[in-house]
């Protein structure tokens, strides 16, 4: 037997976005137990909703996480519009729908440069996040917000994309898929990714429904679900196949993401084409107080987010959860560890995408 | 599933506390994910209701409600799914939801706050 000892990895560490901390029991060089440990960003933001107006609660919604965004908004809403039985005119759907595939681009990219940067391909993760960065622009001109877009509202949404708009970011997207293409066939094909990722973290496919694993973690692991097949907003409308791997390592989990990204700009194309003519009515509002209870299911970039409120009659909700991906994910990135190298332990925990800011809310 | 089907929610069956760990057990046999656990607090009669939510491979969604009182004991369903311990370590501090046999306790320092409990108010 190998000596035992226990190394902390986290919360700051050059990987990591955000902080986690996990205890790594090792013998010798070998992962024999992880331990994970949260709670240096838990801000309490669902006790919030007993305090704030549920109107108001939209922009407290959207800050759980900067990069999730507009999807915790949009979730919000969607929940609330269930109890009180509201129509989202079908314009706001696909623009709903359009921003959320957006925040599904940056967030793949932004991951894939500091996928990149956790294996010391540094040039790779300044292309990627050069590339985000036309995204965020593309945000930045249709709602004002390269972050926080505060657009969505109960009923619908708050600003539109005219006609030329659209235009103009489907030549973007159309520009930056073929130098997307290039970025990414490096990294797919790079001798030094593929040694570093291609075995590493492997994660079965009973073991990734054992564990309540989801989104590109879950599908690497060859599980065909994704909660956009709902039909949820617009998704009903578009064409799109669920992009899975057999592989359930680490390279099947950046693979995933890879073709989640030519993925996402195919479906955002396909709703520029289909989208509704301006009617001048983006939202209907809500009318008096909400009353009952719902749960949500939409597709994050990390993964499925649950939404579940409950509401009393009044203008504060009894309780609004949130089960972020990365909370679903963190079992399963305990279980894929045993077994690893300490010079995997980086690669590993990048791999599930970790949003620390939604898990701990 | 259609494309177009609108999830507006999903099935919620009200169980009782002798119940919960045969559902469990049922829902795992039947390869259902863990979807997830939250807790909701009712000040007027001093009770939890718990939501334990599963999801088939099919994305149907089916929520078992357990309503108890807030000195009552909870079995842990981490002997079934290992990945509740996140969801029931979260309940047990937030909201004081007295859990027993959590695989993986982490004694009320799972979030690393200074206040007991304070969801339950």
């Amino acid at each position: 037997m190998g000596k035992l000892s226990v190394i902390p990895f986290g919360p700051q560490h050059p990987v990591l976005p955000e902080p986690i901390h996990l205890d790594l029991v090792l013998e010798d060089e070998t992962v024999v137990k992880a331990i994970p440990s949260i709670g240096y960003i838990h801000r309490g933001l669902e006790k919030l909703v007993q305090k704030k107006n549920y109107k108001e609660y939209v922009y407290i919604a959207e800050r759980i996480c900067g990069i999730c965004s507009f999807g915790h908004g949009m979730g919000y809403c969607e929940t609330i519009e269930n109890i009180m039985d509201i129509e989202v005119p079908d314009r706001a759907k696909y623009l709903r729908t359009i921003w959320s595939e957006l925040s599904r681009l940056h967030s793949h990219l932004l991951w894939l440069g500091l996928q990149a940067d956790a294996f010391g391909f540094e040039s790779l993760f300044m292309q990627a996040w050069r590339m985000r960065e036309k995204i965020l622009d593309m945000f930045e001109k249709s709602t004002g917000g390269r972050i926080i877009f505060s657009v969505n509202t109960i009923g619908g949404v708050l600003k539109d994309m005219p006609g030329d708009m659209l235009s103009e970011f489907k030549d973007i997207l159309t520009d930056m898929e073929a130098e997307i293409k290039k970025m990414t066939d490096t990294f797919l094909n790079d001798y030094s990714v593929n040694t570093r990722l291609r075995g590493v973290g492997v994660l079965k496919k009973l073991d990734a429904i054992k564990l309540g694993a989801n989104g590109p973690m879950m599908r690497a692991s060859g599980v065909k679900m994704d909660a956009r097949k709902l039909g949820y907003e617009a998704y009903g409308n578009v064409d799109f196949d669920i992009i899975i791997s057999e592989e359930c390592d680490s390279y099947a989990r950046t693979e995933v993401r890879i073709k989640e990204i030519f993925q996402s700009i195919s479906i955002i194309k396909q709703l520029i084409d289909k989208i509704p003519e301006a009617s001048g009515v983006l939202f209907n509002p809500p009318k008096g107080n909400p009353k009952g209870e719902c749960f949500v299911r939409i597709e994050q970039p990390r993964g499925e987010a649950i939404y579940y409120t409950r509401a009393n009659g009044t203008q504060f909700l009894d309780r609004m959860r949130v089960r972020t991906p990365t909370f679903a994910n963190l079992p399963a990135l305990v279980e894929t560890l045993k077994g690893a190298q300490l010079a995997d332990v980086p690669i590993l925990v990048l791999t599930i995408d970790p949003c620390i800011s939604c898990t701990e809310r | 599933m259609a494309n177009n089907t609108k999830d507006k929610g999903s099935i919620i069956t009200t169980i009782s506390l002798g119940e919960l760990l045969p559902k469990v057990i049922g829902k795992k046999a039947e390869m259902n994910r863990l979807a997830q656990i939250c807790a909701v607090y009712l000040k007027d009669t001093d009770t939890y209701e718990l939501s334990y939510s599963f999801e088939s491979l099919k994305y149907v969604f089916e929520t078992y409600r357990l309503v108890i009182r807030s000195d009552m004991e909870v079995p842990s369903i981490t002997p079934i799914y290992r990945c509740a311990f996140f969801y029931e370590n979260e309940i047990a501090e937030l909201f004081g939801v007295n859990i027993k046999r959590i695989s993986e306790d982490y004694h009320d320092n799972f979030y690393r706050i200074n206040e007991k409990t304070p969801f339950k108010s």
